[in-house]
């Protein structure tokens, strides 16, 4: 699944929740992009590039 | 038949105070000021649409009580050079519910104690936007995203969400009401969200995380496109106690 990063929003604040699980801005996803394409559109999420930061599963 | 709404359970909360108990009435007043177009050669008079303004009235029951009666409440504001934060929800305790929000300054508060009744007071507001650049309206109908009931500092969480049926491109506003606070041993934040799917949600509106065992009032604006669904969320870093508060949302 492609991998996105958090922006964090206009606020620089906002995080999101995916299937039950919090990622504060600047943590990186994994996600189907048909699930998540609103809030690639509202700038929410971006698509990870270069070396992607630290996903929740990868920090353990 | 059209559904109809008795007043009777309306919950109107100013600042970090619920008033509902002292209040029996409120008058919310939205106005449209329309500039006179019309020119020469004409038959009947034309309009130009100018700017909106809202002003609310408040009548009920005087009380000294301290730190929570009604004339503590009121006439410090009419003093106050802060703006002032009111929710009026016409059927409170339900989440979904219509409501009103307001940002306003108290332009007159008045107390009658006649011989033969209860000592009353009646208070006035004129909505304001302070010059916001993302408050659009300073008074503007709405939805209740809580039920205004106490929850327990482990019971947190998100609460029902909101159908709007589709999103909106204008922004909105959303107020925060904490009249009751017993959180103990560390701050509470509390956040409105929106999603398109009511599956997947993003933090819309953060408020100011608020710190144990106060009571407090919030309004935030945003100019971003608001989702199909809305739903308040809590999280406390708290240890015990519980907290009462108020969420609701306007959509510009």
């Amino acid at each position: 699944m492609p991998k996105y990063t958090v922006t964090g929003g206009d606020d620089g604040v906002s995080g999101v929740e995916i299937a039950g699980q919090r990622y504060e801005p600047g943590e990186t996803l994994e996600a189907p992009t048909k699930k998540i394409e609103w809030m690639i559109e509202a700038g929410i999420l971006e698509a990870a590039s270069g070396k992607a930061a630290p996903s929740k599963s990868e920090e353990g | 038949m059209p559904a109809f709404v008795h007043g009777k359970g309306t919950a109107v909360y100013i600042n970090q105070f619920d008033m509902s108990e002292y209040l029996t009435s409120v008058e919310t007043a939205f106005a449209q000021e329309t500039a006179d177009s019309t020119g020469f050669g004409s038959s009947s008079r034309s309009f130009i649409v100018g700017l909106q303004t809202a002003t609310m009235g408040l009548s009920g029951m005087w009380s000294a009580d301290a730190t929570l009666g009604s004339d503590v409440v009121l006439e410090s504001l009419l003093a106050s050079t802060t703006n002032t934060t009111t929710t009026v929800a016409m059927e409170g305790g339900t989440i979904g519910n219509r409501c009103i929000i307001m940002q306003s300054d108290e332009v007159s508060y008045n107390i009658s104690s006649p011989v033969g009744d209860i000592v009353s007071l009646t208070a006035d507001f004129q909505a304001s936007t302070n010059a916001e650049s993302t408050m659009t309206y300073a008074a503007q109908t709405g939805v209740q995203l809580t039920t205004g009931a106490s929850i327990a500092f482990g019971a947190v969480g998100n609460l029902t969400a909101v159908d709007n049926a589709a999103s909106t491109a204008n922004g909105g506003m959303a107020a925060l009401h904490v009249p009751v606070n017993s959180v103990a041993g560390g701050a509470t934040t509390i956040k409105v969200q929106h999603s398109a799917d009511n599956s997947t949600w993003a933090d819309l509106i953060t408020f100011t995380a608020v710190a144990a065992a106060t009571v407090t009032s919030q309004l935030n604006t945003t100019a971003a496109t608001v989702n199909r669904y809305l739903r308040a969320t809590a999280t406390t870093a708290g240890s015990s106690g519980a907290i009462t508060f108020m969420v609701s949302f306007a959509r510009f």
